[in-house]
């Protein structure tokens, strides 16, 4: 996972799956759980590469590691609301598969919170169709299914 | 935060789960998806979302309110599998989202049949939950047991057979259903029935022949069986049950070797299977509730005062109940946000429900509430599983 590079400045550098290289500072990079083991055996001549973390997940992370406000809940609260608010359905999954994978502090639970509101109130189809999940419910399964959760929905979302 | 960081065993793991996820762009993300699920398909250890590990896809749906999950279980095998488990419920109260709704059994207005309205913590989002399977019953038990409501045996009344019954429902609020667990040993009505420790004992009753029952037994449901443990020295019935400390007791109702109505607490010890015995009981209980480490009565004799017992010294305490007036007015307890409830049993609108706080400052313990049952209240427990959404918190309530 770690190959040398010449030794230049303290920062870690990390290699998207796309190829780009990043250099961040390791208080930056301790805060990716996934990668903290590898921080520490390496020097600044590292470059640690991510299989499957693309450029643009990468910097959505460092933008949230670096721009996120050290205190003041409300002044979080704010900023996490407008790092997420531009972002796509297909951008927040993408995301939230960077972040699991990365284990990023405070931004899977950002992440998580995130998606979980995606899901709220939307169809089981909708919900299906954005995870990739196949339904795997015979018919009669199904409409047993649709039977129980008659009464959770009065009205669902438009998709 | 809950711990995602489970060691490098998941991480490798996860890592597998999506080793094609390769140039990041969405089409290929999609792409890697199908192959993801296609592999997964005959595999017991699926992802839940795929390209997630389990742990982040766990707390994901955790998060989602209350209201969608019956949607969730719609979605495949492997989340129906996960919202009916009790690690669900554990997940929701690391994702600190756990709150309390109550279950109360309700008199329809004909005064024939009952059923469950299930409201929030504000006594709104009313909703009815489907009709109980099975025959009609009278005298079953009702207690919660991983978040989940159990209707245990009771007596069936039907046009051509009236006898005890040993059946078993369970309703699982998640997925909004009833499904029927394994039958008791022993059929049985007007019996005590509690849960201790992650397991539901039931002792005495009567049986099938109305006969007095001593024998009593306990359910696991792990391996949904009920197996018979010690009985108690004499029959007992009319009786009623509650845990504390990994012990059952059980106080009230008669006793076959007792003129009248028995003072005798029996208490059964899981781990040394016996059964011994305290004399300093309460009688004819009425209404009775489990709250912190504290047992609420209201006794026949006196529905004006709460008896409150405490297992650590064995001591009861009176508490009296403020009500003004000289008529005899009963009361049904639910629990909530750790206050007693008190339902009245009167019809007339001017007896609202009364709410017991044991820890509010000395004079400030009783308080009214608005959350009445749509009838005569008849049972009442609570659930603790999700939260309410605040959004559905905010819209009027459809009565």
């Amino acid at each position: 996972m770690a190959e040398k590079a010449s030794p230049s400045s303290n920062s870690i550098s990390l290699k998207t799956v796309d190829g780009k290289i990043f250099k961040v500072s390791p208080a930056i990079a301790n805060q990716m759980l996934t990668i903290q083991p590898l921080i520490k055996d390496s020097d600044s001549s590292t470059i640690i590469s991510l299989p499957d973390v693309a450029a643009f997940h990468l910097t959505k992370i460092i933008e949230y590691l670096e721009g996120k406000p050290a205190a003041a809940p409300s002044a979080v609260d704010a900023f996490e609301a407008q790092f997420v608010k531009d972002l796509s359905p297909e951008e927040l999954k993408g995301l939230l598969i960077a972040v699991g994978y990365l284990k990023v502090n405070g931004l899977v639970d950002l992440m998580a919170n995130t998606v979980a509101k995606l899901i709220e109130n939307k169809s089981v189809e909708y919900v299906r169709k954005f995870f990739g999940v196949v339904n795997d419910f015979t018919p009669a399964e199904e409409a047993k299914c649709r039977q129980e959760h008659a009464w959770a929905f009065d009205g669902v979302d438009e998709d | 935060m809950p711990g995602f960081v489970t060691g490098k065993k998941r991480f490798t793991k996860s890592k597998m789960c999506y080793p094609n996820l390769a140039n990041g762009d969405e089409l290929t993300l999609s792409k890697s998806n199908h192959f993801v699920k296609s592999e997964a398909m005959d595999d017991e250890d699926s992802p839940i979302l795929s390209g997630l590990s389990d742990d982040v896809s766990k707390y994901c749906l955790a998060l989602v309110p209350r209201s969608d999950f019956s949607a969730m279980a719609g979605v495949c095998k492997r989340w129906r599998c996960f919202i009916q488990s009790k690690e669900f419920i554990t997940e929701r109260k690391l994702a600190g989202v756990l709150d309390e709704w109550l279950y109360i059994l309700t008199a329809d207005s004909e005064g024939k049949g009952s059923h469950w309205e299930v409201m929030d913590c504000l006594g709104r989002n009313r909703r009815s939950l489907p009709p109980m399977p099975g025959p009609a019953k009278a005298e079953f038990e009702v207690v919660v047991l991983n978040g989940k409501l159990l209707l245990v045996a009771g007596y069936s009344a039907t046009d051509e057979t009236a006898s005890a019954s040993a059946e078993v429902y369970q309703y699982d609020c998640c997925l909004n259903s009833w499904s029927r667990l394994s039958n008791m040993n022993v059929a049985r009505y007007d019996f005590a029935c509690a849960e201790v420790n992650g397991l539901v004992y039931a002792v005495g009753g009567y049986g099938v022949d109305g006969n007095s029952l001593a024998s009593a037994e306990v359910y696991d449901p792990d391996t949904d069986k009920w197996t018979l443990i010690e009985s108690l020295r004499r029959p007992r019935y009319g009786c009623f049950a509650c845990g504390f400390e990994g012990k059952l007791y059980v106080m009230g109702g008669r006793s076959n070797f007792t003129i009248g109505n028995s003072k005798f607490v029996d208490v059964y010890d899981p781990e040394s299977h016996s059964w011994c015995e305290m004399k300093n009981g309460c009688v004819m209980v009425t209404a009775h509730a489990v709250l912190g480490n504290k047992l609420f009565c209201m006794e026949w004799k006196n529905q004006r005062k709460l008896a409150i017992f405490s297992p650590e010294d064995n001591s009861w305490k009176m508490v009296h109940v403020p009500l003004t007036g000289s008529r005899r007015i009963g009361f049904r307890f639910g629990i909530l946000d750790g206050k007693l409830l008190l339902f009245s049993l009167e019809e007339e609108p001017t007896y609202r429900t009364l709410l017991y706080d044991p820890n509010a400052a000395a004079g400030s313990e009783w308080q009214t509430s608005e959350i009445t049952p749509s009838g005569l209240c008849l049972c009442c427990v609570t659930i603790k599983v999700v939260k309410a959404v605040e959004s559905n918190l905010q819209t009027p309530l459809p009565i």
